[in-house]
């Protein structure tokens, strides 16, 4: 018999070992190839420097920031928070509410500002918030809509005949969230240059700021900034990326206390410039 | 207060209100700045710089294991072999920190290696892309003492 020629049995019998053998081999724990071994390695040792760092340098903002204040608990802790989120979230706060159907309410200002006397002055509200691992920013926006439904139904009991009107009003479209997150990353960066400015200025930096800010802000050209004050090229560029720094740390600790977390705040800020390009 | 019609169809967004002080497109190609510009290894070199005691501690690093073979640098060029051996140590340090300072030395002296070899020779010694180089070179710039920042700012630009 020619050896190519060989018994069906001996055929579907080898057929079957085989088909075995492989379904066994699968089954085997692997041995991971050595660049694979190097990447686990590499990560873990990673995550042990940025554990390391993060044990020499505890993040200050998020959430320390909020839940030292908070768990303080006194008038000053409290105050410094309530002006925090007067200062960053009025103007979001005043664009949603432009957007919406609730506009026809009230002066923006008044509306904002009553909301923030009313939810503000709660105790819990913001320890509420903490809880609920939302954005700030949601958290404010879902309060806003609420506050103004309670206005509403207020109005309601004063007045028997509004009922059908105000019921109609209080639909809200989800859509003018967006003119809040344009005006949240307008006031983000309006008060991280607030901060950056002031922290230059208390560093003994404010030459630094001021030519951040001619050449971000005004678009001066380092080269004729540097020439204009009789600095080399570097020294004006080390100046300018001073103020820069200093800016790029106040921005993300902005996004940080809005709820962002420390490893998220990039994509944080991608998302509002893909919004921004909408 | 509540004379408000229901709208049969949506009213386009109200342009938000202008009293902030920048206009929409300056907020945005400011915000970018932001990006990355914090979480890299060389962040919590700065930060360490930026204490009270910064400078003394970079004064401190120079006297140390690997930066103290090319600490006269601003005054007298290193060699490039110098330079590269001072990476080379430093990445080694790195791979087993004794502690939290040591691993920001480590860091200090692998850029600052780097930094010096870019400024002095005009070499790239390490495998990071330039952009990366550029940027946390300009960055050290930022926090280590003049002669150094020189260094540091003229590397940033020869990358």
């Amino acid at each position: 018999m020619d050896e190519d020629e060989k018994p069906v049995e001996t055929t579907v019998v080898g057929w079957v070992r085989n088909t075995l053998e492989r379904i066994v081999q699968s089954k085997k724990p692997r041995t991971k190839p050595a660049f694979q071994t190097k990447a686990l390695a590499k990560r873990a040792q990673n995550k042990a420097n940025k554990k390391m760092s993060r044990d020499a340098f505890p993040q200050t903002l998020n959430p320390t920031w909020w839940d030292v204040r908070l768990d303080g608990g006194d008038e000053a802790s409290m105050r410094e928070l309530r002006n925090h989120i007067m200062t960053i979230y009025a103007e979001p706060l005043k664009a949603y509410f432009l957007g919406s159907s609730f506009r026809e309410m009230g002066e923006a200002d008044d509306i904002v500002q009553g909301f923030f006397s009313d939810r503000l002055a709660r105790p819990d509200y913001l320890r509420q918030w903490r809880a609920s691992g939302k954005k700030l920013r949601r958290w404010l926006m879902n309060g806003l809509c609420f506050y103004l439904r309670e206005c509403i139904t207020k109005e309601n009991q004063r007045s028997a005949t509004g009922t059908r009107v105000l019921a109609e009003m209080a639909g809200t479209d989800e859509t003018q969230s967006k003119a809040m997150d344009l005006a949240f990353l307008r006031s983000v960066v309006q008060n991280a240059l607030k901060a950056a400015g002031t922290e230059c200025g208390a560093r003994g930096l404010q030459d630094h700021w001021d030519y951040f800010c001619a050449y971000h802000l005004h678009g001066r050209a380092c080269d004729d900034l540097a020439a204009e004050n009789g600095l080399d090229r570097d020294r004006m560029w080390v100046m300018i990326r001073t103020g820069q720094r200093r800016f790029a740390r106040a921005v993300r600790d902005h996004l940080a206390e809005d709820g962002a977390r420390a490893e998220d705040i990039d994509d944080e800020i991608q998302s509002l410039l893909d919004l921004s390009n909408t | 207060m509540f004379s408000h019609q229901p709208d049969s169809s949506p009213d386009p967004i109200p342009l938000p209100p202008t009293g902030l002080g920048i206009d929409q497109s300056m907020a945005t190609r400011l915000i970018r700045l932001g990006l990355s510009a914090q979480g890299r290894p060389i962040d919590d070199v700065i930060a360490r710089l930026e204490r009270a005691d910064g400078e003394v501690w970079f004064e401190h690093s120079l006297t140390c294991e690997p930066l103290n073979a090319i600490r006269t640098a601003p005054t007298k060029p290193a060699s490039l072999d110098a330079l590269k051996l001072a990476k080379e140590s430093a990445k080694r340090m790195l791979r087993s920190p004794s502690d939290a300072d040591e691993r920001l030395r480590g860091v200090l002296a692998y850029f600052v290696s780097v930094g010096v070899a870019l400024a002095q020779h005009g070499q790239l010694i390490c495998g990071r892309s330039n952009g990366e180089v550029q940027s946390v070179l300009a960055d050290l710039a930022t926090a280590v003492p003049q002669e150094w920042s020189a260094i540091m700012a003229r590397a940033s630009r020869a990358v």
